[in-house]
Parts: C-alpha cells; sequence; structure tokens
C-alpha cells in the first residue's frame, strides 16, 4: 500500500483488442522481459480509467505509455506533460468517459498526485478488432522499450 | 416545434454513448417525445476468441470493459466452468466473491459521488479545477453549504474508491485486470495476513463498511428528500430482470441477490432459453431474434433503419431493465418503485448489503485451503455463464469445438438497459426512461442526463487515446532515428 510506494511507476494504457490502440500495454509487456531496478514498477493499466487511482497516487515520477491522437506519421513518439493535453470533456455520460487526465487530476483533489507526469504518446496505424500490432508499430516497439528506459533511467538513484 | 438534443461526449475518437432526444412542448410542459440510444462503435470482440484456446477467453473478455472487468473475467470463468464440468471450491467460490464485492464497492460509490451527485450540486466556487468545472449549473441544484459538505464527502469517496480497489486486489492481484480469476476458481492463495489486511480496509473505524453507513446512504437519502420530483421521473419499462450473484453454496443454486425477473408487475423464474436479440435497428446483417447461444456478429454498418451497434436483447420479446434496482428489487429488498432516484438508492443499500455479507464471508475462508480445481479443455462443448457486474445482468455464451472456441456471444447490462428499438419497435429501457421526461431549459438538459446517469450506463468498448494538443506539443521523438 502506499507506505511501501515504489517511486518511478511505467503505466501502459490501452484496449490490446484493438491493434495499436494497445500499445501502451505492449510496451509494458516487452519492458517485462528488460532487467529494471527495484524502484521502476511496470503496470498494464488496461482501459481502466478510475481503477488507476490508487495506483498513480505517491508517486515520483510517473511514465504514462498510451496511443495518441496527434497529426503525425503513425509510429510517431511524442513526449510531452499534462498540461500539454486537451482539457477534459465536459458532459460525461458512462464512468467509461473518465479518463486518465481526470484521474490524474483526482489524485491532486486527493493531494497524492505523482510528483512528475512524462506521458510518451504513440500515433497508431491501425484501429480495429484484433490482437496484433500493425506492422509499422510491431517494427518499431524495441525503439519504444528504448524510449521508455531513456526517461525512466535519469530518475534512478 | 421539436428541438433535437444531442448528448455525445467527442472527446474520444470513437466508441461511445449517443444520446438524442426529441423535446417538444405537450399538455403546457416541455418534455422529451422521443429517445434515440446509440452505441457508436462496433463491438467485435466477440470474433477476436474464434478459434482460440478457451482459456484465453477470460483474459480477453477482461479487456472488453474498462469499469467492469472483473465482472467479465468471472462470466467468463462461469461459462468455462460449465462447458468443463469444473465446480470452484469453497474458498475459490469465496474469493472470488470477495474480489467481486470490491468491485461492487468501488463502482458504486464512484457512480454516486462523479456521476450522479453532480448533477444535484451547484459545485461553483467550491469545485472550479477541470474536469468539474464545466457541467451545467441549473437553479434546482444543491448549492451553499450543503454543496460543500457533499464535495467534501466527493474527495471523501475517492479515497474510499483507493481502499476498495486495494481491498480487491489483496485476493484479485494485479487489478484492474485480475489474473486471479480463471474457470475453476481462483488461483490467490488464503492466509490470515491477507484476510486481516482486507477486513481492516472493509471495517476499522473510518473505512469502507463506516462509510457507506454514515456517508454514502445518508447522502442519497438527503438527496431524495431534496428531489422528490424523481421519484416520479424515469421510470421506463418498468420490467426488471436479474441473473444473480454473489453464489453461497458451490453450484450456485443460492445467492446472495438472487435471479429472477419482474415482468407486467409480477415476480418470475428466469429461463435463459427466452432470451433473445433482435437486430432491426442495429448495424448487423446477421438474423434478429436469436437466442445468444445461437447468436451472430455479422456487422453492417448503414443498413437502413438502424442506428445502434448495440443489439436489443429482449425477454419474451419484452424490454427490461437491469442493474441494482432490479437485483434489490427481485431480491426483496428494495420495492419502492421505478424511478431516478429509487435507482440511485437502491444502488446504496446494495453497496451495505454487499459489504455486510463479504465480513461473514472472510470468516468462511480457510487459510491454506484448496481455492481451485482443474479440468482439462474438452474437445466440445457448450457453456453458459450468468453473473451480474455493478450495472446489471452480464451473461456470456461459449461452443467449444475441437478444444477450441467456436462461437462466444457476449450480452453486457449497458446492451439490455441503452438497447435501441427492436423489430416490434419498442423501445429499450434508457430510451423508454427519457421519453416523458421534462425539460425546463434546452440549453442545459440536465433532466435528461439524470435519469441516463441513473441506469449507471456503461458500453462495453474503450478507446483510450489522449489527446495531446497539437499547437503545444513540441517534442516529437523522430521514429526513424531507431530503425
Amino acid at each position: 500500500m502506499t507506505q511501501s510506494r515504489t517511486p518511478i511507476l511505467v503505466l501502459g494504457i490501452g484496449n490490446i483488442l484493438l491493434r495499436d490502440e494497445g500499445i501502451g500495454v505492449r510496451v509494458i509487456e516487452a519492458l517485462g522481459q528488460q532487467q529494471l531496478p527495484d524502484q521502476v514498477e511496470l503496470v498494464d493499466g488496461g482501459t481502466a480509467g478510475a481503477d488507476l487511482l490508487d495506483i498513480l497516487s505517491d508517486r515520483q515520477i510517473v511514465i504514462i505509455v498510451d496511443a495518441a491522437v496527434f497529426d503525425a506519421p503513425p509510429g510517431t513518439l511524442l513526449k510531452f506533460s499534462s498540461s500539454d493535453l486537451l482539457p477534459p470533456q465536459q458532459t460525461v455520460l458512462s464512468l467509461h468517459d473518465l479518463d486518465i487526465v481526470q484521474t490524474l487530476a483526482m489524485t491532486h483533489l486527493l493531494k497524492c498526485p505523482p510528483i512528475k507526469v512524462i506521458f510518451l504518446g504513440i500515433v497508431p496505424e491501425i484501429i480495429e478488432p484484433g490482437l496484433e500490432l500493425s506492422k509499422t508499430l510491431q517494427e518499431r516497439l524495441p525503439h519504444y522499450v528504448q524510449c521508455v528506459l531513456q526517461e525512466s533511467s535519469p530518475h534512478y538513484t | 416545434m421539436a428541438t433535437t438534443i444531442k448528448i455525445d461526449p467527442v472527446t474520444r475518437i470513437e466508441g461511445h454513448l449517443k444520446i438524442e432526444v426529441t423535446v417538444e412542448t405537450v399538455n403546457n410542459v416541455q418534455q422529451v417525445i422521443d429517445a434515440k440510444s446509440s452505441g457508436t462503435m462496433f463491438r467485435g470482440f466477440e470474433k477476436i476468441l474464434l478459434n482460440r484456446n478457451p482459456l484465453d477467453a477470460p483474459h480477453i473478455t477482461q479487456r472488453i470493459c474498462g469499469v467492469c472487468p472483473i465482472s467479465h473475467g468471472m462470466a467468463s470463468s462461469k461459462t468455462l466452468e460449465e462447458a468443463f464440468g469444473a465446480v470452484p471450491p469453497a474458498n475459490g467460490r469465496i474469493l472470488r466473491n470477495l474480489v467481486l464485492g470490491s468491485n461492487f464497492i468501488q463502482s458504486h460509490i464512484l457512480h454516486f459521488y462523479h456521476l450522479a451527485a453532480l448533477d444535484y450540486i451547484n459545485t461553483k466556487g467550491i469545485l472550479d479545477m477541470a474536469p468539474w468545472s464545466s457541467r451545467y449549473i441549473t437553479p434546482d441544484m444543491v448549492s451553499g453549504e450543503l454543496a460543500g459538505v457533499l464535495v467534501g464527502h466527493y474527495v471523501k469517496a475517492l479515497e474510499m474508491r483507493r481502499k476498495a480497489h486495494q481491498m480487491g486486489a489483496i485476493f484479485g492481484a494485479k487489478l484492474p485486470c485480475a489474473p486471479t480469476l480463471v474457470p475453476g476458481g481462483c488461483t490467490e492463495t488464503v492466509t490470515s495476513a491477507k484476510i486481516s489486511d482486507f477486513r481492516k480496509l472493509l471495517t476499522d473505524a473510518e473505512q469502507i463498511l463506516d462509510f457507506i453507513n454514515t456517508v454514502y446512504i445518508p447522502d442519497v437519502e438527503a438527496l431524495a428528500g431534496l428531489f422528490p420530483q424523481y421519484l416520479q421521473i424515469g421510470r421506463g419499462c418498468g420490467n426488471l430482470l436479474a441473473y444473480g450473484v454473489f453464489d453461497l453454496d458451490s453450484n450456485g443454486g443460492t445467492k446472495l441477490l438472487a435471479q429472477g425477473r419482474y415482468t407486467d408487475n409480477m415476480l418470475q423464474n428466469l429461463d435463459v432459453a427466452s432470451i433473445t436479440e433482435d437486430v432491426a435497428h442495429s448495424w448487423y446483417s446477421s438474423p434478429s431474434g436469436l437466442n445468444p447461444g445461437k447468436g451472430l456478429t455479422d456487422a453492417a454498418y448503414g443498413k437502413a433503419g438502424a442506428y445502434s451497434w448495440i443489439k436489443a436483447p429482449r425477454y419474451d420479446g419484452k424490454a427490461h431493465e437491469v442493474g441494482p434496482l432490479a437485483r434489490m428489487w427481485i431480491n426483496g429488498d428494495y420495492r419502492n418503485g421505478i424511478s431516478v432516484i429509487d435507482r440511485l438508492a437502491a444502488r446504496a443499500w446494495e453497496t451495505k448489503k454487499v459489504a455486510d455479507a463479504m465480513v461473514g464471508w472472510l470468516n468462511e475462508l480457510i487459510v491454506g485451503g484448496s481455492t481451485f480445481s482443474y479440468k482439462r479443455t474438452p474437445s466440445s462443448a457448450t457453456g453458459i455463464g450468468l453473473t451480474e457486474a455493478p450495472r446489471g445482468a452480464l451473461g456470456h455464451w461459449v461452443d467449444i469445438t475441437n478444444s477450441r472456441i467456436s462461437r462466444y456471444q457476449v450480452i453486457t447490462p449497458t446492451a439490455w438497459n441503452c438497447s435501441p428499438m427492436d423489430d416490434s419497435g419498442q423501445n429499450g429501457p434508457v430510451e423508454q426512461a427519457l421519453i416523458g421526461t421534462p425539460v425546463a431549459d434546452l440549453l442545459q438538459p440536465i433532466e435528461v442526463l439524470r435519469v441516463i446517469h441513473s441506469f449507471d450506463p456503461c458500453l462495453a468498448c474503450s478507446v483510450h487515446l489522449v489527446r495531446p494538443d497539437n499547437k503545444k506539443v513540441e517534442t516529437v521523438i523522430e521514429v526513424s532515428s531507431a530503425r
């Protein structure tokens, strides 16, 4: 629980049933094959929204890997911060509409937000039912893993 | 003159619930005269399962939904148990009840405070940060000191949600998707330390049960007292249905919340053979009126007369509402009425009922006892797994041929509640609940949201892309460098 929080969290989110939408989770799976220090925790967040509230809370560094809608070629990896995101939607119809941005806002309400949040967004090529990544993203998977390691390693103590 | 209001959350690129209502003044009251509920994304997940190892189903189906993965894992495990002839030992059954119970508690608390209560509270000046600052503000909303108290409880509710998540993870392991839910039971072991951690989160002072009893239920009752008109709004079809949940014995014959239905004002038994799915108004070319055991999912986007990716499940051809009110009504725990407020109240009382039962289940666990019974995958079999997600009845149907999945069908609670019209032109439960709802201000149709939210809809398809602002992001890590 909170007392024994691993300081660095790498959180992959997305729906693996929709091919490239699941890239965040696929990066976590690939990172699982690497030797990582104890201070890094990998979490496959799936498509969870508010379920991530506890997982995000009380961390030093959170690196979020997710698919990102962006005007760039498929496979491009972008680095940005929470303040670069478009504001959350105004009308929610269901708890499904509760996304990572809102869940991060909740950690602020609870006064336990992660100290630093880095988003790594990957532009998807194919979003349709299916478990496999597109060839473009599959080929670049090792690169994405390297990018996550590059972002996390400066914070190792 | 009729006006059409579309409520369509557009942040995500696709895949959400869209509600369209037509409002007109009838008998001097401006009200909803027609409603259309659409699921805007093809749920092709069932096709992904074809020809796969049946044991993949609990893992894959947990990914269908970002809000109720536990319930899908449970339904899928039960489906395979029926097909395999596996019976979980008592410990396994109880552990699953505890994991699902934790999920019910966190979902219900979040529903009330995040989705429902904010429709009734003017948070201006109290909670001005995004995403809470931009909702509708109507004159009937609670404001002032009471609003401040309720917002304080909202923050407290988020804290409880964290605790309920920690509690579920004790036996569910890596939540949100629980790898420990498997056909035959649960793969987590029972230790006295785990039982004690679980019990503390549930029963210690100012923990979950305390919050339910002293904050959640009193808040729901206070709101019910302030908005009595919502006891008359949003009744809907009036038929209720529950598959039942929380098995109290090994064959599931006795459940904490019983199976049954309330059709045409009469309590009756449920026979799954009477469930069919119509597609006249859904984007499918597969035949209409099939039982899910024979169900097919062939997409036909643009089909004339269709307006949703959701099929229309019916029992004996009739629309039925599912959810906490249906469960509590059928079980005899709550029969005050069927309305917006009754849905909120039944959900709160159900939270208490489940949490109280969990305290007893902890006492039934046997430390070190077996939690799992293994059966080989049969070469050919069929199975039905019926359970409940927090938001209502959830069923999975499987056919196994040559030890592979040859058919997989899922009927989610939101398919029951948010279904479109069926072949006979009968609206779905949410559509029926919306028709007749008064709307005071066309620019702020809060009444419509209150009705929709009371059902706790959850469309079984999540697309969780983030949307960075094209103008703001400066760091693009060039992909070519890595190749």
